[in-house]
């Protein structure tokens, strides 16, 4: 066989393995679960198009740094491109965390081409290699949670600039490093492992971030709870105070219907009684009422976010009905993510009802044997096209809401044990989130 | 002849209702019968699903007497008798009710101790039964396409159906119908292959009810349902759907 051919069947094969160690990273960064059959077709469509462009100029270049640089960039724009395409729609953590991805397989196969240099199919070893290394990190990258450090640093504009720049440094740090060297010669004997002292200092780097990040979410998490606490502490003394002034009442009308009932008077007695059951209900009933469905939330950071968005929508003087009927305990569900998404959620229901005169907001937590359901109901405007509400992402005002929903639809996808379902009945819009 | 059921612990609100309900019986000559009046949850259990169905239960929510709670007894009924009516009893006027409607479609609930407003109460709950039934006995037996949603299931009458469409959220279909329009996880594919010969895939994205198509513009490669709703038709779809409509 050709040799030229021989090398070009072996790079092909390593190629495959080490794009799907691309995906496999990039994914985990994303955290993502992975879809191996669409991971697997891409990647051989991938490494057929693009690879052979790639092993095309790599094998003219002679050599020549500048040449291979360019076909680094072109594998690493295609690779960035293939992402966002298939899996993730927002570019600032499509390009991060691809370029993250790519940077990370690029060093750990070098470093996987030391150790095999050695045996034989050297490089196919290396990729097999490679692929298993980048399996085990993209683990690590999701118990650390490094995309919420992702999702956190894309939240604000700056920080986002300086993630991009940051990644795509990173990713043809190498090619700086080359240069670099090329000033300072004789520091290219130990360059194989220099790679492993770059992806350690990377990874270090990756390491801080996350933590750093974990570290101030649970920060704001626990401010709000606290918050919220605080007010919650405050209407449940609001309501003890009217339970002792609804006693101090009650001793009043009793020996007021005493007297009625002495003096034979029966319908005055019964009058008197429907009014003061009807009283109860309408205040302190009410109140009762709803701290109980309240108290049933048991997890501290989603009762302080149903208690904040209860306030808001006091404040906005929308009608709200909160039902739990059962105490809500385990959620199957990382506590960020699932206020994330209830919030998203109310929000868009708090939105769609401001400015209808009667519109009211349904919140229900149900929690049953096989999963917890929650349903987040609103009243829509008659005149409302439910087609629209369906095709435009429901919503029928600007771009924005859209943004809101894509987020949530993000989320949802990491979790397999979540499904979500949308319904619209007459005058009431509703969302249900399933959690098993 | 409905049959109806009692379950409450409290034997005053027992009676209490009994008499309402054998009043509005005679009142308005319904063919329904008291059954069983009783605190025992377990007995009404034993009954039911065996007389036939479509009967009516009133339920207490709390039932202080036993294990079992007035939901747990709803959902156990609701799944025994399917198409029986649910009807609840509680000392709250402002009790959580959606949960109820939710899983086990209770029809309403009547709130104790206010003889005026209970009788109100129960009338109106008799009179809508009476309604449903004579709905239902109008169009026979109804074919039903079922929504498995996780824990609870969605039947839509397949003849209100317009059609089903891809949605724009990935793995999800929508589906529009007279009553309501939902959205949730499915594909095309597997809900054409249940639902027989009277859908047609007109288009990728699109899976019509042929007994709602009111027009079909050939030139635009569109139809138009009863419900003015404008679905697409693939170019190579047109005769095929053009044959099954004239036929």
């Amino acid at each position: 066989m050709d040799p030229m051919m021989r090398f070009y069947l072996v790079y092909m094969g390593s190629s495959f393995f080490t794009e799907m160690a691309f995906f496999i990273l990039t994914l985990s960064l994303l955290d993502y679960p992975l879809p191996w059959k669409k991971m697997i077709v891409s990647s051989i469509l991938l490494d057929v198009t693009a690879g052979s462009v790639v092993f095309l100029l790599a094998f003219y270049s002679n050599g020549d740094w500048g040449i291979t640089f360019w076909a680094d960039l072109f594998g690493l724009t295609v690779n960035t491109a293939a992402i966002l395409l298939l899996y993730e729609r927002e570019l600032c953590r499509g390009i991060t965390a691809s370029c993250i991805g790519y940077f990370c397989y690029y060093q750990i196969y070098t470093g996987s081409l030391v150790i095999s240099g050695k045996f034989a199919f050297a490089s196919i070893l290396a990729a097999g290699l490679c692929v298993v290394l980048c399996f085990g990190l993209g683990k690590l990258f999701r118990k650390l949670r490094v995309s919420d450090g992702l999702e956190y640093f894309s939240r604000k504009r700056s920080t986002k600039i300086f993630l991009l720049a940051a990644a795509l440094l990173l990713s043809e740090s190498y090619y700086g490093y080359m240069l670099l060297s090329n000033w300072l010669s004789g520091i290219m004997e130990m360059m194989p492992y220099q790679t492993w002292l770059l992806t350690a200092l990377f990874l270090m780097l990756l390491l801080y971030l996350t933590f750093y990040t974990r570290h101030r979410q649970r920060e704001e998490l626990q401010e709000m709870v606290l918050l919220q606490q605080q007010m919650y502490i405050g209407s449940l003394e609001e309501l003890q105070k009217e339970v002792r002034m609804y006693r101090h009442d009650y001793k009043n009308v009793i020996s007021g219907m005493m007297l009625k009932a002495k003096e034979g008077d029966t319908d005055g007695v019964l009058e008197f009684l429907k009014d003061t059951a009807e009283n109860f209900d309408d205040s302190v009933g009410r109140q009762i009422q709803q701290t109980t469905q309240i108290a049933n939330l048991c997890q501290a950071e989603l009762k302080s976010l149903v208690l904040s968005k209860m306030a808001k929508m006091q404040e906005l003087g929308i009608r709200c009905q909160l039902e739990v009927m059962h105490p809500v305990e385990e959620i199957a569900m990382n506590p960020l993510d699932l206020n994330r998404c209830v919030g998203i959620l109310v929000d868009n229901a708090i939105e769609a009802v401001s400015g209808q005169r009667d519109g009211s907001v349904t919140l229900i937590f149900s929690r049953q044997e096989e999963c917890l359901t929650i349903l987040v109901g609103n009243t829509i405007r008659q005149e409302v096209d439910v087609r629209k509400i369906f095709q435009e992402g429901y919503s029928s005002k600007g771009n924005d809401r859209g943004l809101g929903l894509a987020s949530l639809e993000r989320i949802l996808k990491k979790y397999r044990n979540v499904a979500s379902m949308t319904r619209v009945h007459g005058r009431e819009f509703v969302q249900e989130l399933k959690i098993s | 002849m409905i049959n109806i059921y009692l379950c409450d612990d409290e034997p005053w609100v027992r009676q209490e209702i009994e008499t309402i309900i054998q009043r509005q019986i005679l009142i308005h000559g319904y063919d329904m019968e008291i059954v069983r009046s009783t605190g025992n949850p377990e007995e009404l259990l034993n009954l039911c699903g065996q007389d036939g169905g479509g009967s009516i239960y009133f339920l207490d929510v709390e039932l202080k007497g036993s294990a079992m709670d007035g939901f747990e007894l709803g959902k156990k009924i609701r799944a025994l008798d399917g198409g029986s009516t649910i009807i609840y009893i509680t000392s709250f006027a402002n009790m959580a009710f959606r949960t109820f409607q939710y899983h086990i479609e209770a029809m309403d609930y009547i709130v104790k101790g206010d003889g005026e407003r209970m009788r109100s109460s129960i009338a109106d709950c008799l009179s809508e039964v009476v309604k449903r039934l004579e709905a239902q006995g109008k169009k026979g037996e109804r074919a039903y396409y079922t929504i498995r949603f996780l824990d609870t299931v969605r039947q839509i009458p397949v003849d209100e159906i317009y059609y089903f469409e891809t949605s724009p959220r990935a793995h999800k279909v929508i589906l529009y119908a007279s009553q309501e329009t939902i959205e949730f996880p499915g594909n095309l594919t597997e809900i054409g292959d249940e639902l027989g010969d009277s859908f047609f895939r007109s288009h990728r994205a699109y899976l019509i009810n042929l007994n709602q198509v009111k027009e079909l513009l050939l030139k635009e490669n569109a139809l138009i349902m009863k419900d003015g709703s404008r679905c697409l038709v693939a170019r190579n779809m047109k005769s095929r759907l053009l044959k099954l409509l004239t036929e």
